[in-house]
């Protein structure tokens, strides 16, 4: 059930942030209500007010400029699905934006609401970490200041914005000529287990489960360095892997907003390929068309497995550590 | 093919369609009710306790908040319910056995304010130790579920032995035609299967409407059995049947979660409670702890002599009915007749029981008992074909049952050409053609038991306006009863379908008809629909005859319009004084057992598995609508079809799962997911079979649910094909990669 609430439609985008501001928590910017809307109905979020960012200037359309791809934050998936600009100059995010729910969805949908919504494992956010792609914002006064894709998850559902900041576009770097992007997703449940993305420029890979931040492989690495075995064995039930479950549990224990987020990507990993057949299939797309040879690439298996999670899972960490920390 | 008649055996399209297209078709949630009351519900958290206290008194201070009703309100009553077996409290009282319970209902003015009210109601609950798995519930010494000794409910077949045990009933089986043991020779597979608890998903979850007045009980529920709940109402709350008035308005699916009584027991009470009329409108998250597929554990055993033919069969069944028996005991006794096979058995011995858990309660859905036992019996077979070097196919073809063969003793002989059936899968498979690594073909075979009763009755009105009424109590779940009732009527009556209405059931009104599932409304209502058809039509051509004084056997029906030859008219003349209508019902059909007629589960599949990944593709499906008569072709193929995807969801990726305390966790749509538009198979082919063999009207018989049994078991045998063998369902990614990775260790060099 939607819970009631009011529209406020602001003329600017300093109108927006000073409405944001002014309701001080009880309002939440919407554009597209794609994810807003289904978590209010689900009671998992409550504001009296919706502040419509639908039609304020500045906050729309597509453009390239300075080697970069600009979006505007209100652009819809479907008109960066449709862009002449993104295929001339990113087709692989046009690919990934075709992929994203459902018609309807990407119909009213927003890139600058799916990054804001936070949601772990959102195909464009993914996307957006691999390629070094950056989120402008902007907050009462004026201030301005763009933010890492990278960096944008403080943890799952929940960004590094203040409450007042709004998202206003993102930036794209464009690839290096010659290089090429794909983006390839393995889905196992309704909520997809793992996205892989690859950037061929920095030939990294980057794999994200259900409740994860974007982690790229060396990063986990590195993290999987810093913490030991057995808190993660010990800290994380299986069922926590969902993200309603993960909203619910975090805001009462405050423990496991100490869990690293690798936990949980081990907590979905069913094995370590040097060659899968996902790397496989991105170092084809990757290499279609040029002269290169494709190169191996690690990646994480997702998957969940139901039976023995903390046995299941301290085999993949022993996995893990062979593979990464050799 | 049987050639098309004039309404019969041609792909009309739905009368129905525009309105539902069109958002003008009315649903239980759109119905104008004045001065309804909303009513939300507070269901357990927990799957095993004691109510230590529930204190309402913070919800009744929310603005809005009319009443908060529990079991305390009910004392007067027997408030208990459950159409098989009585086992059911309307609120929990005292005690609660599943993690959804319902335990207190709050009426209030608006949505908002129940929702609101209904979180702020205090629970003490003294947690017990809960039964979730079927097997440890089922094991001598077990606790019990339910300490009383269980009572038959309205519609307990009479002679049905009910026991203290959670494995409360049981179904057996055991004949043999040669009184002798297995030889010593004889090819023996014996396995433990799994099957999970899944959700029917029809995208209208319940809604009832109730309201008590002073002349009795008046409900609109988006039920599929409305006679059934009616009768389930009055027992419940001690009045005759005639006060009691059940209503349905369109209903956004059922697949058999709307089957006998849910919500509306509970509906009732509270408008009972209020004296004012309340509506119930269930969420996905409710209903999936309102009814659910079960969960089943098996062990069967298969022998078979060194020359392929076939010699006994054993099966030790469990199905996980949950809390309560809702159809439990139907389930059960179709899962142990699936578990047969229509094979020719010198012995078979088949103990199916049903058994409480602390798990929210499981019922009917769409094919059930084939769908859980077919593919385990088949991949039996194709597991004896494979240690004897036969080929799958051959070897069914030699133990296969002929027409007029027995089942089963005691039931309806074998009414339909299975042979014929699985060689039409077979020619479109291209069943012996070579197939690359990780690909395979599958094929089943397999008959379960549908029309289940006679009782349908039908009438058929020509009105002053010269349309046709027809009142028969199918309900339109979107399987497309009212147009094929419609067909049929048109038909018979020589009429254009325009001029046919099918209207929606008023128990007040609406002739008694059963049920609506195991594919009895085309058999068996529709065959009501025939017989009162016929006879209008007698009564038409005799009121002409007086009309124009001319002989009966001059005049012709045709076109809505009655001729001498020289001159017609319509047949709205004759009605012009008021309407002339007729009576019909399918007593007719007889039969020993819950079988009118076999419902043909024949298909076939092709799968590719990604050995990396365990994902399995479904490049094509074949299924076998063994219909005796299309009335509607273009209907049984959307049937197959829409079966296919459930069968797909069912096998490949849908699987309730609870947690260690028998909490459901993927509740919604969000987190369970059902199939979508994107795993629809490549290629689809539904091959209906006309042998006008069916009981119902022109040689039909009813469909859509036999593929349930006949593509998960062809699904399996495909996947099994490409080498991977297959024990437990869903075939998911991380089952079937775990079954490759121990298939590879099995086989590798030690």
């Amino acid at each position: 059930m939607l819970p009631a609430f009011t529209i406020r439609r602001p003329e600017s985008i300093a109108d927006a942030c000073d409405l944001l501001a002014e309701y001080d928590g009880d309002a939440v910017a919407y554009a597209g209500g794609t994810e807003l809307v289904v978590a209010m109905k689900l009671g998992l979020a409550d504001y009296p007010v919706l502040v419509d960012l639908k039609g304020v200037p500045g906050l729309a359309g597509i453009a390239v400029a300075g080697g970069a791809l600009r979006i505007g934050a209100t652009a819809t998936h479907q008109q960066i699905e449709r862009s002449s600009e993104v295929a001339a100059v990113l087709p692989a995010l046009a690919a990934v934006e075709r992929q994203v729910a459902n018609p309807r969805v990407r119909t009213s949908g927003t890139i600058g609401g799916n990054l804001a919504f936070g949601e772990p494992h959102s195909d464009p956010a993914t996307f957006l970490v691999a390629t070094n792609g950056w989120v402008s914002c902007q907050a009462p006064g004026g201030a301005t200041r763009t933010v890492p894709a990278a960096d944008l998850l403080a943890e799952p559902f929940q960004t590094v914005l203040a409450p007042d900041e709004l998202i206003v576009g993102i930036e794209v770097p464009l690839p290096p000529p010659g290089s090429a992007l794909a983006h390839r997703r393995f889905v196992l449940a309704e909520r997809p287990a793992a996205i892989a993305s690859v950037a061929d420029a920095q030939n990294r890979a980057l794999v994200r489960g259900a409740a994860l931040h974007p982690v790229l492989a060396d990063r986990a690495v590195a993290l999987l360095r810093l913490a030991p075995l057995e808190q993660y064995v010990a800290d994380v039930p299986v069922e926590q892997v969902r993200p309603r479950r993960w909203v619910e549990a975090a805001a009462t224990d405050p423990q496991l907003h100490q869990v690293p987020p690798i936990v949980l990507l081990l907590n979905q990993a069913q094995r370590v390929h040097r060659r899968s057949a996902l790397a496989e299939r991105l170092v084809h797309v990757r290499g279609a068309g040029q002269d290169q040879p494709a190169q191996p690439l690690r990646l994480l298996r997702g998957c969940l497995d139901r039976h023995d999670p903390a046995e299941v899972m301290a085999e993949q960490v022993r996995l893990l550590q062979a593979e990464f920390l050799e | 093919m049987i050639p098309a008649g004039t309404a019969v055996g041609r792909s009309v399209v739905r009368p129905d369609l525009a309105a539902k297209l069109s958002g003008a078709a009315v649903y239980g949630a759109d119905l104008p009710v004045a001065g309804v009351l909303h009513v939300k519900l507070l269901r357990s958290v927990v799957a095993h306790a004691r109510i230590a206290a529930v204190d309402p008194a913070a919800a009744l201070e929310v603005p809005g908040v009319v009443a908060v009703v529990t079991a305390a309100d009910l004392v007067d009553l027997d408030a208990t319910w459950g159409h098989y077996v009585r086992d059911r409290p309307i609120f929990a009282d005292g005690v609660v056995r599943f993690a959804g319970e319902i335990v207190a209902a709050v009426a209030a003015e608006t949505e908002e304010a129940a929702a609101a009210a209904v979180t702020t109601i205090e629970v003490e609950y003294d947690e017990l130790p809960a039964l979730l798995d079927v097997a440890a519930a089922a094991a001598p010494g077990a606790a019990r579920v339910h300490d009383r000794a269980p009572r038959p409910g309205f519609a307990c077949p009479p002679g049905t032995e009910l026991g203290m045990d959670n494995a409360f009933y049981h179904h057996g089986l055991q004949h043999e035609r040669v009184a002798e043991v297995d030889e010593a020779g004889a090819v023996v597979v014996q396995h433990e299967y799994i099957f999970p608890a899944v959700y029917q998903y029809a995208m209208e979850p319940h809604v009832v409407v109730a309201s008590w007045e002073p002349d009795g009980i008046s409900v609109h529920s988006s039920c599929q059995h409305p006679f059934l709940v009616r009768q389930e109402l009055a027992t419940v709350f001690g009045l005759p049947l005639e006060r009691v008035r059940v209503r349905v308005p369109f209903v956004g699916g059922g697949f058999g979660s709307k089957s006998y009584t849910k919500m509306e027991p509970v509906a009732v009470a509270v408008a009972r409670a209020v004296g004012r009329p309340v509506r119930l409108v269930n969420r996905v998250e409710d209903a999936m702890v309102t009814t659910r597929r079960h969960g089943m554990r098996c062990r069967m055993r298969t022998a078979v002599r060194p020359d392929g033919r076939f010699v006994s069969r054993q099966a030790w069944i469990w199905m996980d009915t949950g809390a309560y028996a809702d159809n439990g005991p139907t389930v059960t006794m179709v899962a142990g007749m699936a578990a047969v096979g229509p094979y020719r058995w010198d012995r078979v011995d088949i103990d199916a029981a049903c058994v409480y858990t602390h798990l929210p309660p499981s019922g009917s859905y769409r094919g059930f008992g084939a769908a859980h036992l077919q593919w385990v019996g088949e991949s039996q077979v194709d597991e004896v074909a494979a240690l004897l070097g036969i080929d799958r196919l051959e070897l069914r073809l030699r133990n296969l049952l002929d027409r007029g063969e027995t089942l089963i003793p005691g039931q309806r002989p074998l009414d339909a050409d299975l042979a014929g059936d699985l060689r039409e899968v077979a020619k479109r498979l291209d069943w012996g053609g070579a197939l690359p690594a990780w690909r395979g073909r599958g094929i089943s075979v397999g008959v379960s038991p549908a029309g289940v009763s006679a009782r349908s009755a039908a009438r058929v009105e020509l009105r002053p306006d010269g349309r046709v009424m027809v009142l028969v109590g199918s309900q339109e779940i979107g399987q497309g009863a009212r147009t094929v009732h419609a067909q049929i009527a048109a038909e018979v009556l020589g009429l254009g379908m325009e001029r046919v209405v099918v209207l929606p059931t008023d128990t007040d009104h609406t002739p008694y008809d059963r049920s609506t599932g195991a594919s009895r409304s085309t058999t068996v209502a529709g065959l009501a629909v025939q017989r009162a058809s016929e006879r209008l039509r007698t009564a038409l051509l005799a009121a002409a005859a007086e009309h124009g004084g001319v002989p009966v056997d001059e005049l012709t029906l045709r076109d809505g319009r009655i001729s001498t030859g020289k001159r017609s008219w319509d047949i709205a003349e004759l009605a012009a004084a008021g309407p002339i209508g007729a009576d019909g019902d399918a007593s007719e059909l007889t039969g020993a057992g819950p079988a009118l007629f076999w419902e043909v589960c024949v298909a076939g599949a092709e799968v590719s598995v990604d050995p990396e990944t365990g994902l399995v593709e479904v490049p094509r499906v074949v299924t076998v609508a063994d219909v005796g008569r299309a009335v509607n072709p273009s209907l049984v193929e959307r049937q197959d079809e829409g079966c296919t995807l459930q069968v797909i969801g069912n096998a490949f990726f849908e699987e309730m799962r609870f947690s260690e305390d028998g909490v459901l966790l993927n509740d919604s749509l969000l987190d369970y997911r059902v199939p979508t538009l994107t795993d629809v198979p490549a290629e689809m082919i539904c091959v209906i079979v006309e042998n006008g063999d069916g009981p119902g009207p022109f040689g039909a018989k009813g469909c859509g649910e036999g593929v349930f049994g006949g593509l998960t078991a062809a699904l399996v045998s495909a996947v099994t094909d490409a080498g991977v063998p297959v024990r437990e369902l869903p075939m998911s990614p991380d089952r079937v990669w775990r079954w490759i990775q121990q298939t590879t260790s099995d086989t590798a060099p030690g």
